[in-house]
């Protein structure tokens, strides 16, 4: 991630975008970019390219176009799992998150969040529900804090699984 | 090496201590008595949990293991009580004694925090061990009850290992290899509720204290034997 994110800003194909523009998405999806070497090898080596299937690719890069998971690197806009996975958009994720952007950030996938998983914490006696993280998260408490520490991990998963299932469609 | 006894302190005043009170009552404890170190338990529950009456029973020499289940706080256990805390990071209130050369294992938010170091301190509270956790426990809540399950399993992980003979360290590096394992097992099955959940069982693990960490909590080659 690191020597991903140096390597952009060493200048490479692109510049980190300007604070206040919006980044320009790439036109090719995610899921095609992330294979894309070890499509053409396995077409060099079996002679004719391989056919991924459309309806999964499809699928894959409807979940990933819905999720915030980070934020661009110039802090403007929240970013996509997509944008997150796409080495040619400038973001920043997890532990690069100011405690603001964090905020921002998991305040809005729990709000969008359709099927929130309710806990219960040793710490207090009521479930913490999605109106309960929300307004716990706002508030910062330490209840709220270890909700963005959950959160954060999430988000590492979600976007470790849709990496997967992006190189797997393509196979 | 004889058998001892084993007394828990189970805080079951609301529906979240009941749903870990009541997980450890019928899935650890039976499997404890009567299996390697420990040849009985005394359960105490809420109302006898008060500190006079959990000193008195700790006062027995046979008592080899401490468990509990309360609402933490860093410096004490139960954290949120309007009596004496059992526990306290001062000794102000509870005899040390009563802790000496025993191994403790708090299910309870925050106390990994201070109040374990204190117990397993030898100039503090002696104890030979210390599990806790250092923030709060957390566990899903109307999902499928197989992944509540694997939050209380993982904990219980530590009891059986010592019940078993085994040593703290041990015992530790047990709970963290079903952490893992679990934790692995979630993430493969790739739906969002499971990765979610994967995320909290993560966290728990990382916030389990014991000997096999920092030697602050005491020693990893201690085991449950009678003190003295």
């Amino acid at each position: 991630m690191a020597a991903r994110r140096s390597a952009k800003m060493r200048g490479g194909r692109r510049k980190p975008t300007p604070v206040g523009k919006t980044a320009r998405r790439s036109k090719v999806p995610v899921s095609s970019k992330i294979t894309q070497g070890a499509q053409s090898q396995r077409a060099s080596i079996s002679g004719k390219a391989s056919k991924p299937s459309a309806s999964r690719a499809k699928r894959v890069r409807a979940a990933v176009k819905r999720v915030f998971a980070g934020v661009l690197h110039d802090g403007s806009r929240l970013a996509t799992v997509q944008e997150v996975l796409d080495p040619q958009v400038p973001t920043r994720t997890s532990k690069d998150l100011s405690i603001g952007e964090s905020q921002k950030l998991c305040l809005r996938r729990i709000k969008e969040n359709e099927s929130f998983v309710s806990m219960r914490m040793l710490g207090t006696s009521e479930v913490i529900d999605k109106k309960r993280a929300l307004s716990e998260i706002k508030n910062l408490s330490p209840i709220g804090l270890h909700l963005l520490e959950i959160e954060h991990r999430y988000i590492l998963l979600q976007l470790q699984h849709h990496h997967r299932r992006a190189f797997n469609a393509e196979r | 090496m004889p058998p001892g006894k084993m007394v828990a302190i189970d805080f079951n005043s609301d529906d979240t201590l009941e749903e870990a009170c009541n997980y450890r009552e019928s899935h650890v404890f039976p499997d404890l008595v009567g299996k390697g170190a420990i040849s009985g338990n005394v359960v105490l529950k809420d109302a006898d949990a008060r500190q006079d009456s959990v000193e008195k029973h700790l006062r027995d020499p046979e008592v080899v293991y401490i468990t509990g289940v309360a609402h933490g706080a860093s410096d004490s256990f139960p954290g949120n009580s309007d009596d004496l805390p059992v526990f306290a990071t001062t000794t102000n209130g509870y005899d040390p004694k009563v802790i000496k050369g025993r191994i403790v294992h708090l299910l309870s938010c925050n106390t990994g925090d201070l109040l374990g170091r204190a117990l397993a301190d030898p100039r503090g509270g002696g104890a030979s061990a210390f599990f806790g956790y250092n923030d709060m426990f957390t566990w899903p809540t109307n999902v499928d009850k197989k992944y509540v399950d694997i939050f209380f399993n993982c904990d219980a992980q530590i009891d059986i290992a010592l019940a078993a003979g085994k040593t703290a360290g041990e015992a530790y590096a047990l709970a963290i290899q079903t952490f893992n394992k679990e934790h692995d097992m979630l993430v493969a099955e790739g739906t969002e509720t499971s990765l979610y959940i994967a995320s909290m069982l993560a966290k728990n693990r990382d916030m389990l204290c014991g000997p096999g960490v920092d030697n602050v909590y005491g020693k990893a080659l201690a085991r449950l034997v009678p003190p003295g």
